[in-house]
């Protein structure tokens, strides 16, 4: 497309180059999470003679699994210059549909396929409330979190049922050792990463939510790419949804509540931001992990509930400040 | 034509490359523009000033398609064109430098350079698989081509000075050079220090040299004389006057701009 006049190939500067991506490699906020990460580990390990067993790491990444599926779609949203508060409920949604249909005789495989498309029209009505009535995210969201946990407490008449189906648990068996959320995870992560780092759409994301006026200067749709971003988001409440039914083996109308503490926090720790453009799939993969593992270690500790609801949500307040920091270091 | 000064030297042949004739705008009861003519020539530079709220970002807003004239033609190689949007313009050979430079702090050099235009491999459409080391490779060979210092492409844009921000915008804006025709340029050097704004200047020249046309808004009068062929002078939305940039001193300049007719030209 462009004329190429020097030979191909020859960099500006290579040392400039190398310097950026070494400052990038060494100082992104990721990186200085995963050494907070060890630190909490050493910790809990020196306190705690069960904490650094194969059995408990495993414990923690199954947490982790479906916490990061969903924080996942959470961080897209971010990139993308949008929020989601309504996480939790959709999943509680999600979820209770899932089950209601299994319970009713719906087939197993079937009754999960609604359910992650009633995931997808969840994150398809926040994003078409964001955009076309120009409501403010929070606002948008915050509402849709109180409408879908009302929706779940209905479809449920309000009652949480145990539904005792080895298929329908199929998120608490192990495959070779590994509990199949894992797998999620991973497959996730993959097609996470591919997508927003290399793919066209991953790029404009970027630019969407970094500037949305110049987004729109260089001629994008802004509105319908958000309205894209929000249903994509759904799809990842949808999976997280079913493998939080399966993994409960229950139909709970609450199942969601403090998600949106937990996939917050663990993703602002990863580096994204509230003022758009900014995030990455490993950043919340690491973000999600240190959450999980707080988590895990504070209740092995015996710390009651609420000290870990405290610690979590102080935790969300260090990594905004961290993000919001006098410029010049970083990044 | 029946503009005040006519076309001078530059490789201005005749016919003007882009003419307006009684492009109006009202925002409300405010008359941004008001019956004003511009004919842009080939491989010219046309300075635009005027006081603030003379209509000069509304006018070249219209050009670009970000805000549609009320009444009013443009012709573009003696043809007369629809510009209703930003594409519209961009498919004419428009580009738009606005003030704000429309970066994306949080992307790197290349990737501002190729917003909205990445090459892409396998999947179709947004699902295509950017081809990261040829946009490094060509924003690098474009950088050096118009002999943009910046250390790396990879920098994010947020890092830049004022003057490489400018630089790179404009870099973006004349990378698609086989359809480029016309730049417009809301203010260039507005946040600029003087070793950057003659840096600026001189990129400005250059790419004057590739052939395209630009038309620059500006409140520096000293700096439009200098580098402008013709000045447009703008009043309350109304074309005062278009002076050759060669036989004018600033004084008569401000007179126009703040007088809003010809104290000693006589023009108009």
């Amino acid at each position: 497309m462009t004329a190429t006049a020097t030979p191909p190939g020859a960099p500006l500067d290579s040392r400039a180059q190398a310097a950026a991506r070494a400052r990038r490699l060494l100082l992104g906020q990721h990186v200085l999470l995963l050494i907070a990460l060890i630190l909490l580990g050493t910790y809990f390990t020196s306190r705690l003679d069960f904490f650094l067993t194969s059995q408990n790491v495993l414990t923690i990444l199954r947490f982790s699994a479906v916490t990061f599926i969903v924080a996942t779609g959470f961080t897209l949203v971010l990139i993308g210059g949008g929020l989601d508060l309504s996480i939790g409920s959709g999943m509680a949604v999600v979820g209770v549909t899932a089950g209601k249909l299994f319970q009713a005789g719906v087939p197993l495989v079937l009754a999960f396929v609604i359910g992650v498309v009633t995931g997808i029209v969840i994150g398809f009505v926040n994003g078409y409330i964001v955009t076309r009535f120009r409501i403010n995210p929070l606002i948008a969201t915050l509402a849709m979190l109180f409408v879908l946990l009302g929706v779940a407490f209905i479809i449920t008449d309000g009652r949480s049922q145990q539904i005792r189906d080895d298929g329908f648990r199929f998120a608490r068996e192990n495959v070779g050792g590994v509990p199949v959320p894992v797998f999620f995870l991973i497959a996730t992560a993959v097609l996470s990463v591919v997508l927003l780092h290399t793919t066209k759409a991953g790029r404009h994301l970027f630019a969407v939510g970094g500037n949305p006026d110049a987004a729109r200067q260089a001629a994008m749709n802004v509105d319908r790419f958000r309205l894209g971003m929000y249903t994509v988001a759904g799809l990842y409440t949808g999976i997280a949804g079913v493998l939080l039914a399966s993994d409960l083996g229950a139909v709970a109308p609450n199942s969601g509540r403090n998600w949106e503490l937990y996939v917050a926090t663990a993703v602002f720790l990863g580096g994204a931001s509230l003022t758009g453009g900014r995030g990455s799939v490993i950043g919340t993969f690491v973000g999600v992990v240190f959450v999980r593992t707080l988590d895990n270690g504070l209740v092995q500790l015996a710390v009651r509930p609420q000290i870990v609801l405290i610690t979590v949500g102080t935790a969300m307040i260090l990594a905004v400040a961290f993000d919001q920091r006098p410029k010049g270091g970083f990044r | 034509m029946n503009d005040q000064a006519g076309p001078n030297g530059d490789g201005s042949n005749g016919a003007p490359l882009l003419q307006l004739r009684g492009i109006s705008r009202s925002f409300g009861h405010v008359r941004a523009v008001h019956e004003v003519d511009v004919d842009l020539h080939r491989n010219e530079i046309l300075g635009i000033v005027g006081d603030n709220g003379a209509g000069k970002s509304t006018l070249m807003k219209i050009i670009a398609g970000t805000v549609s004239p009320d009444s009013g033609r443009i012709v573009m190689n003696g043809e007369p064109v629809e510009i209703a949007t930003a594409q519209d313009s961009r498919r004419l050979g428009i580009e738009m430098i606005y003030q704000d430079l429309a970066l994306f702090d949080n992307l790197d050099v290349a990737a501002n350079v190729f917003i909205g235009r990445e090459p892409t491999r396998g999947l179709p459409r947004l699902l295509g698989f950017l081809e990261r080391r040829r946009m490094h490779r060509e924003a690098g060979a474009l950088l050096e081509r118009l002999n943009i210092q910046i250390g790396s492409t990879r920098l994010p844009v947020g890092v830049l000075s004022g003057g490489q921000r400018q630089m790179v915008a404009i870099a973006r804006a004349v990378a698609f050079e086989e359809n480029n025709n016309v730049l417009l340029m809301d203010e260039p050097s507005a946040a600029l220090g003087a070793t950057e704004s003659a840096t600026v200047t001189e990129l400005i020249r250059d790419i004057r040299r590739d052939g395209l046309s630009i038309m620059i808004i500006s409140h520096r009068i000293p700096e439009v004389l200098e580098l402008a062929d013709r000045v447009m002078v703008m009043k309350r939305g109304e074309h005062v006057a278009t002076l050759d940039a060669r036989g004018t001193s600033v004084e008569e300049c401000v007179n126009l701009i703040v007088a809003g007719a010809p104290a000693a030209t006589g023009q108009a």
